[in-house]
C-alpha cells in the first residue's frame, strides 16, 4: 500500500531507486500476477503463503501483521547518538465498556494491540484488574487523540542521556534527515535529493553526463553545502554534548531546538553572497559580482522541498501519500461498484 | 505498472482505470492508445508510443446491457458480477508494454484490498487501545469521557481515523525497513533482488555516477534490462492481513 503511494510520485519514486541503487525493482515494477493470486475476488482480503511471511519477518525484523509489531519505536538521538524508546501513541486508554465474562487475556503482553485478535471483549491487562478506579481516573483526563508519540500529531521526547536533554519534536526529524543526507554528501559523494533529475523534465539530466561543468546549475546544492559558509553553521545544529559549561550550558543546548527555517535562513545567506558564489561555482574573474540563475535557484528550492514536510528516508512524506491515496481509492471503490458492467 | 511510471498525479491514473472498466471487453489496443505522453519519465527512443500525437479513442455508441444495471452496489447481484470481472486474468510477460485490461483490472483490485484494508483497521475497536468506548457506550449513549454538547457519533469517527492514521505512519516506518533490506540483498548479485542484473545495485548513488551517460547507476538506468523475476514469497504485506477481529458499526 505504501509502495503503491510511492509510485503514484514517479518523479520522487525513480530518484529514490536512482539514489539507492534499486535500478531493477524500478524497471520492474509491481508483480501483478502475483498481486492478482494474492487477493480474494470476493472478499479483497490479502493473503500470502507462510513462506512468504516468514521471509518478510527475516529480512525486516518486524511482523507480517502491523498491529502485531512493538508499540514503540526507537532511533539514535542526533546529538549523543544514544538510542531513544518511544511510543508510537499516547492516545490509548483501556476499554471502558462493561466487562464480558470470560474474557481470554491477550497472548501477546507487549503488542500494540489493546486485546489479542481473537478475544472477544475487552481484556487488556490494565481494565481486567483495577478497572473502578482506573475508569474513574480516565474520564477525568482522557488522552485525547491527537497525542505525542512518535507517529501522533504532536510528538515530542526530550533526550534521556544525562548531559543531552535535546528536545525531538517533528520539526527536529526534518532537520535530522538533512544533517544526515548533509553528512552522506560530505563523507560519501552521496548527492543531495533533488539534484539528481532534470529540475523542470524530471529525466535523466543528460546534460550533467558530458563533461561535468563546474557550475552546473541542477547539482548547485550539492556544491553549495560542500564549499559554502553555511556548512559550520550547519554542523552546529545538533552539537556533541559535553561535561564542559555546566547546568547552564545543559539548559542552552536544551532549547536550542533547530528547524528547517533554521537551514533555510543559513542557505539564503550564501545565495545571496557573491565571493561565495564564485568560490562555489569556480568563478575566477574578481572585478565583477557573481550571482546564480534562476534554475540553481529552483534546484536549491527543490532539494530543501525535501525536507518542509518529511522526515521518511524517501523524497516525500509517504504518510500523507497514503492518506490521499487512501481518499482516492474510496471514490473508485464506489464508482466501480456503481456503474460496473456485466462481464461475460 | 507501466501506467504508474509514466504519469503523474492521481487524475490521470483514475481516468485510465474509470476507462478500461466501462470499456470492458473492447479491444486492449484501442484504450491503451490514448495514454501515451511526451511527459515520460523515459527516453523517447522507441518505448510506448513515442510522440504521444493519437488522437485519444473516440467513445463509440454503445448497446444498452441486455441486464439493467444493479442498482444497489452492495446486492448479490454486483457483487458477483465484480467477483467475475476480476477471475481468471492474465498477464503479458514484459512489464515495460502499455497496460492491458488485465493488468488494469487487477490494479483496480488491488485498490479493492486497499479500501477494504483501511475499514478493516479503522472498525477493529481496540486497536492500539483505542476502543470505541471512549466515544459511545454499548447502548449508543455519549461516553463519560466525551465533553458536553459533542456527538459521540463524530468521537467515534474520530477514533476511528486515529487508528488508521497510526496504522499508516507504522506501515511507513515498515516499508522504510523493507526498502532498506531490498537495497541490503540487491547488493548481492546472486540475489533474487537482481539475477541477470549486469550491473552492480544496492549502492547509493554518487556523484561520480552523473559523468557517465552510458552507466547503468544513472545515465542508463531508464533504459537499461535489468529485471527482478518476483516469486510469491518476496511479496510485502499490505498491512493487516488477518481478518478483522471486531466490527462495530
Amino acid at each position: 500500500m505504501v509502495w503503491h503511494a510511492h509510485m503514484l510520485n514517479p518523479r520522487n519514486f525513480l530518484e529514490d531507486c536512482m539514489r539507492y541503487g534499486l535500478r531493477a525493482f524500478w524497471l520492474t515494477g509491481m508483480p501483478w500476477a502475483l498481486i492478482d493470486k494474492a487477493i480474494d475476488n470476493e472478499t479483497f482480503a490479502y493473503s500470502v503463503s507462510d513462506a512468504a511471511k516468514a521471509r518478510w519477518q527475516k529480512m525486516t525484523g518486524a511482523q507480517w501483521d502491523n498491529a502485531e509489531d512493538p508499540n514503540t519505536k526507537t532511533f539514535p538521538c542526533p546529538a549523543c547518538r544514544k538510542t531513544q524508546t518511544v511510543p508510537w501513541t499516547t492516545c490509548g486508554m483501556p476499554d471502558t465498556a462493561p466487562e464480558k465474562a470470560d474474557a481470554p487475556q491477550p497472548e501477546k503482553q507487549d503488542s500494540i494491540m489493546g486485546g489479542s485478535a481473537e478475544a472477544a471483549g475487552p481484556s487488556s491487562p490494565s481494565a481486567a484488574a483495577g478497572k473502578a478506579t482506573k475508569e474513574s481516573e480516565y474520564t477525568r483526563r482522557p488522552p485525547g487523540l491527537v497525542g505525542d508519540g512518535y507517529g501522533d500529531g504532536a510528538f515530542k521526547h526530550m533526550c534521556t542521556t544525562r548531559n543531552c536533554g535535546v528536545i525531538i519534536d517533528n520539526s527536529t526529524l526534518k532537520v535530522i534527515k538533512f544533517v544526515d543526507d548533509m553528512k552522506q554528501l560530505w563523507i560519501s559523494n552521496v548527492p543531495m535529493p533533488g539534484t539528481i533529475l532534470d529540475t523542470f523534465t524530471g529525466k535523466v539530466n543528460v546534460s550533467i553526463s558530458a563533461i561535468p561543468k563546474a557550475d552546473d546549475p541542477t547539482t548547485f546544492p550539492n556544491r553549495l553545502l560542500r564549499k559554502g559558509g553555511c556548512r559550520a553553521t550547519l554542523l552546529a545544529l545538533f552539537p556533541e554534548p559535553t561535561e564542559a559549561g555546566g547546568v547552564a550550558a545543559a539548559v542552552a543546548r536544551r532549547r536550542q531546538r533547530p528547524t528547517m527555517q533554521d537551514v533555510k535562513s543559513a542557505i539564503s545567506s550564501v545565495v545571496g553572497d557573491s565571493d561565495q558564489l564564485k568560490t562555489i561555482d569556480g568563478v575566477t574573474d574578481s572585478t565583477k559580482k557573481y550571482s546564480i540563475g534562476a534554475q540553481a535557484k529552483m534546484a536549491v528550492r527543490k532539494m530543501l522541498s525535501h525536507y518542509w514536510e518529511n522526515f521518511s528516508i524517501f523524497a516525500l512524506d509517504l504518510s500523507g501519500a497514503v492518506l490521499r491515496q487512501g481518499i482516492f481509492t474510496e471514490k473508485m471503490y464506489r464508482v466501480s461498484l456503481a456503474f460496473l458492467r456485466t462481464y461475460t | 505498472m507501466v501506467l504508474l511510471k509514466h504519469k503523474s498525479g492521481q487524475d490521470a491514473e483514475k481516468a485510465s482505470v474509470a476507462r478500461s472498466s466501462m470499456t470492458g471487453t473492447s479491444a486492449t489496443g484501442a484504450s491503451a492508445a490514448g495514454y501515451s505522453t511526451a511527459a515520460s519519465t523515459i527516453d523517447t527512443n522507441g518505448h510506448g508510443n513515442g510522440d504521444g500525437a493519437l488522437p485519444p479513442p473516440a467513445y463509440a455508441a454503445m448497446a444498452p446491457p441486455q441486464q439493467p444495471l444493479p442498482a444497489d452496489p452492495n446486492s448479490p447481484e454486483a457483487r458477483a458480477a465484480l467477483t467475475a470481472a476480476f477471475s481468471n486474468l492474465s498477464f503479458a510477460a514484459s512489464g515495460r508494454q502499455e497496460p492491458q485490461r488485465d493488468e488494469c483490472l487487477a490494479h483496480l483490485k488491488l485498490l479493492f484490498a486497499f479500501q477494504t484494508l483501511k475499514e478493516d483497521v479503522g472498525y477493529t475497536n481496540g486497536l492500539f487501545d483505542l476502543w470505541d468506548s471512549r466515544a459511545v457506550n454499548p447502548d449508543g449513549s455519549a461516553a463519560a469521557a466525551v465533553p458536553q454538547g459533542t456527538d459521540p457519533r463524530e468521537v467515534l469517527a474520530k477514533v476511528r481515523e486515529k487508528r488508521w492514521a497510526l496504522y499508516v505512519a507504522r506501515a511507513v516506518d515498515r516499508y522504510e525497513r523493507w526498502w532498506k533490506a531490498v537495497q541490503a540483498g540487491a547488493v548481492d548479485a546472486k540475489s533474487e533482488w537482481c539475477v541477470g542484473s549486469v550491473g552492480r545495485q544496492g549502492r547509493m548513488l554518487v556523484e561520480s555516477d552523473f559523468r557517465s551517460s552510458t552507466g547503468l547507476e544513472y545515465g542508463r538506468f531508464t533504459t537499461s534490462a535489468d529485471r527482478i523475476s518476483w516469486r510469491e514469497d518476496m511479496l510485502p504485506p499490505p498491512g493487516k492481513t488477518s481478518p478483522p477481529s471486531e466490527r462495530t458499526r
